[in-house]
């Protein structure tokens, strides 16, 4: 029970929630990164950005980022359910009120395979890989505090409930540095875009959840249904398209739009487990009498149809402000579908890269939240040599600085080979 | 990733441990309907006319075998004058002395006739002496004939039969036939004789007419396995009781029953009796048996009968049974064989059609809840408290208020708070009840709650709870229907306050 305990602690206080789509140096800038990323990350950014003067090569392992949160407890909160001897109604309720809906948990990461550029063209692959799971706060709820008076009734459903899982590798071509005819009058805009096969590793999915509790003079309910799809082997695609343009000195400004008919679809193996128990009306003194026909436990294992995960579009709109000593960087990120890492809710990730001098690099981030991802800080630190560059750093969620209120952290390194 | 560690490394994480916390768990308890015909047993709560709940006795009585129909008619002749050449007839009477036997016909299983015929000249003179109404076992005439014994003698009559059978006339006299034979001439006294039937004369089968012929009826009692409450019987006042006796008569006499309804309460030892008599205060007439067989009369009896039954007997038993016979069959001459019986079964019935007092009453003993140490551990160490919570909907129309008195010694005085721990009240309300505690649809609600302290008495091996009722005062007389309309629904749900702690889970 321990070690179960202090698992799922470690989860919880070892995390970072929905990120989205990144590499690991975007971690450092919290995601405002879009006019940042060159070489092999613009192919994951901006391949607009993608030219002839800015390659490298990616650095297997050493580029490697990860990711685990929560959005409702801390290090603090956790520390302090611990040494108490006993909860009394404040302390249940100081837990409550960390927690907004439901604990939801997420972990994930990505690595780059392979990376390189060639002139305005990249070929590049990653894996990708990310969790996410919640329960309803009313479960914790049940817990601290038991189901009362028998007045209430307890509904769950699956936007509170669910087990999601997804891993996928990619092998992304991307073209940039396209000149859009303009008038001379027009800055010049430059397009990009990137071309990914996907190939699914695995997934899963609750299809369905829903429950429901109710224990009074009525007797006791209980409805449980989770469906949940699995699939291993699959393929997909999604396509990117990306702007740049550099309108004053020193401004730069980018759109991009990612996940352009994105899809993973799982054939290879797929399976759907559906578990179905249903008990209506029940009273203890039933169950003297036997179990026989008081309820309904059902499990089934089938194999699924193939089924589609579809990656919603996500939309990103950037500026930067770039001198020799600094950049300043402002991102909004919207989506058009929610998915583990990509919500309807727009956000901004702003970021700032210091350079007192050329081979040092600070890098700060704050990204703004919306109702699945939490807000965060980012600090990182790099080195750049006329060859290579290499650095690390680390996100905290919901603080300004890593630390017992923290609900979560990331960290991820960097290290690439100029070209 | 090394950053990660290094993070988690330089945090202070306490080590994972549980503490403890209360939560309040609801459980749906029960969902019963109590019918009131669940209460039928069969045996001493039926379902009676009408539906009505009834507890019920059975018992059985019967005379024993109703023996010969004896009589001493007392016949001493003793001057028959024997004439030559004259023969007569006269008669000699045949009357029970005391005047109860009146014989139409008889089959004789004892009786003896002594003659005797004490003639002068016995070799010249003879005497034959007939008795037409005493037939031989072949059917002739009884006859007697003169010889040379001067003395009295006897004939057995077992077997014989006197009368003339299904006749309905009453033999009040014999006749006797005279033929005297001589070579003396005609008047010429020959000498003397006499009849004589002065010993008992017993029927195995008779017919005739008997009076204040008495047979006695005894039988077994009749228990009512019902642990009634103590004063149970002040607060319950009966309104009606019947008893049905079903009389199987194979005696071919009508007569009247006479006994006694004895009711006795093993427990308060009270007594109680009333005589079987019809509404006119008479006892009640038995039909007498027909020639093709018994006949059954049927006898209702609720005069006073209600008020014996009062003290909820266990046991109730008919007593000082008798039949008394008072003339034939209908008018005509009546019949009885020696074997003929009369079978009494009774069936003492209460329906619950009664009056509810404001009485309490206790249960007759407490009741014992047993707790393991498991348990007694679990509540001593996780329960807070407890609350049951019952939703009544009563559609019988008695009410109740039950105070439970708990403690950890047999020993409970209601009257003594030394004797127990506490004592919780509720009450429902009869069907009957207007009030705010019962809504629109007859639902209410009771509540039992039990704190720390009261639940630690749970924490002894036995708990000990005696409940004393006080039933819902009746406006009137109320009747308890055993349909399926009427139950107590009850529907409930246990509410406890539950410590948890790492060693729970």
């Amino acid at each position: 029970m321990k070690k179960l305990i202090f698992l799922a602690a470690l989860i919880i206080v070892c995390a970072l929630l929905p990120a989205t789509t990144f590499t690991p140096k975007s971690l450092l800038l919290a995601d405002s990164y879009m006019l940042s990323a060159r070489g092999c990350d613009a192919n994951y950014w901006n391949p607009a950005l993608l030219n002839e003067e800015e390659g490298d090569i990616w650095v297997p392992v050493l580029n490697l980022g990860i990711y685990a949160g929560n959005n409702s407890i801390d290090v603090n909160l956790y520390n302090f359910v611990m040494r108490q001897e006993h909860l009394d109604d404040a302390d249940k309720q100081l837990i409550l009120d960390a927690i907004d809906e439901r604990v939801a948990l997420n972990l994930g990461g990505q690595a780059a395979l392979f990376g390189f550029t060639m002139g305005n063209v990249a070929l590049s692959s990653s894996i990708h890989y990310g969790a996410k799971a919640a329960f309803s706060e009313k479960y914790l709820e049940l817990l601290l505090y038991g189901n009362g008076d028998g007045s209430q009734v307890y509904e769950f459903t699956g936007e509170n409930n669910y087990l999601e899982a997804l891993s996928y590798l990619d092998l992304t071509v991307g073209v940039g540095d396209i000149r859009i005819p303009l008038p001379e009058t027009i800055p010049d805009i430059k397009f990009g875009f990137a071309v990914s096969a996907l190939g699914g590793i695995a997934n899963t999915t609750t299809h369905n959840f829903d429950g429901h509790l109710s224990a009074n003079l009525d007797g006791l309910t209980v409805h449980q249904n989770v469906t949940q799809l699995a699939g291993a082997g699959g393929y997909g695609a999604k396509g990117m398209i990306g702007l740049f343009s550099e309108p004053v000195k020193n401004l730069r400004v980018g759109a991009t739009l990612d996940n352009i008919l994105g899809f993973i679809k799982w054939g290879l193996v797929r399976e759907e487990f559906s578990y179905h128990f249903e008990a209506d009306s029940l009273y203890a003194l039933d169950l003297l009498e036997g179990t026989e026909g008081l309820y309904t436990s059902e499990y089934e294992q089938i194999k699924a149809d193939p089924f589609t995960t579809r990656i919603p579009m996500e939309m990103r709109l950037a500026a930067m402000f770039k001198t020799k000593q600094v950049s300043l960087s402002a991102d909004y990120i919207q989506g058009f579908g929610d998915s583990a890492e990509i919500s309807r809710q727009g956000r901004f990730a702003l970021g700032a890269e210091l350079r007192p001098i050329p081979i040092l690099s600070f890098f700060l981030g704050y990204g703004s939240p919306n109702e699945t991802y939490p807000w965060r800080t980012s600090l990182g630190l790099g080195l750049n040599f006329k060859v290579i560059e290499f650095g690390l750093g680390i996100q905290s969620i919901e603080q300004f600085y890593p630390g017992y209120s923290s609900k979560g952290i990331a960290v991820a390194t960097y290290f690439n080979i100029r070209t | 990733m090394m950053g990660l560690m290094l993070l988690l490394g330089a945090c202070d994480i306490s080590k994972p441990r549980l503490p403890s916390w209360d939560v309040d768990l609801t459980l749906p308890l029960l969902n019963e309907r109590f019918l009131v015909s669940d209460l039928v047993d069969s045996v001493n709560v039926v379902i009676g006319e009408s539906d009505v709940l009834t507890i019920t006795a059975n018992g059985e009585a019967s005379t024993p075998d109703f023996g010969e129909v004896n009589f001493t008619p007392n016949i001493n002749v003793d001057e028959l004058v024997f004439l030559s050449g004259i023969d007569y007839e006269t008669t000699v009477p045949l009357l029970d002395p005391t005047g109860s036997v009146f014989l139409s016909y008889g089959q004789i299983e004892q009786g003896q006739l002594s003659f005797n015929m004490n003639l002068t000249d016995p070799n010249n003179s003879s005497v034959t002496l007939i008795l037409p109404d005493i037939t031989t076992p072949g059917g002739e005439p009884l006859t007697l004939s003169s010889n040379d014994n001067p003395n009295w003698q006897s004939v057995n009559l077992e077997g014989y039969q006197v009368g003339v059978e299904d006749s309905g006339v009453i033999l009040n006299d014999l006749q006797v036939h005279l033929i005297i034979s001589s070579d003396q001439p005609n008047g010429t006294p020959l000498g003397m004789g006499g009849i004589r039937i002065n010993s008992q004369i017993g029927c195995d089968y008779f017919q005739g007419y008997l009076y204040n012929y008495e047979r006695a009826i005894a039988g077994t009692y009749a228990s009512i396995q019902i642990d009634y409450p103590e004063g149970f019987e002040e607060a319950v006042i009966l309104q009606e009781a019947e008893l049905y006796l079903e009389i199987t008569n194979e005696i071919g006499f009508g007569a009247t029953f006479h006994g006694m309804i004895h009711a006795i309460n093993e427990d308060t030892g009270q007594e109680r009796w009333v005589n079987v008599l019809d509404e006119f205060g008479q006892p009640f007439n038995v039909e007498p048996a027909e020639l093709s067989g018994p006949v059954i009369t049927g006898l209702n009896f609720n005069n006073g009968l209600a008020e014996v039954l009062q003290i909820f007997p266990s046991r109730v038993e008919l007593v000082d049974g008798y039949l008394l016979i008072n003339g034939g069959h209908d008018g005509t001459a009546g019949f009885v064989r020696e074997t003929n019986r009369m079978f009494c079964a009774y069936q003492v019935d209460l329906p619950c059609n009664i009056v509810i007092t404001d009485h309490e009453f206790t249960m007759p003993t407490p009741s014992v809840i047993s707790v393991s140490a498991e348990t007694q551990s679990q509540i001593l160490n996780r329960l807070l408290d407890a609350n049951l919570t019952l939703e009544a909907t009563n559609k019988i129309p008695v009410g109740a208020s039950a105070t439970l008195f708990v403690g950890t010694s047999e020993q409970i005085d209601t009257s003594d708070p030394a004797t127990y721990s506490f004592s919780k009240q509720v009450t429902l309300y009869s069907s009957e009840y207007e009030g705010p505690e019962v809504n629109a649809d007859g639902e209410q609600i009771l509540q039992l709650g039990l704190n720390e302290e009261e639940l630690s008495i749970f924490g002894n091996p036995k708990v000990y709870v005696l409940a004393t009722i006080s039933l819902e005062p009746s406006l009137g007389a109320v009747i308890i229907h055993a349909s399926p309309s009427d139950y107590i629904q009850i529907r409930g749900m246990l509410t406890a306050k539950v410590r948890v702690s790492e060693d729970l889970l």
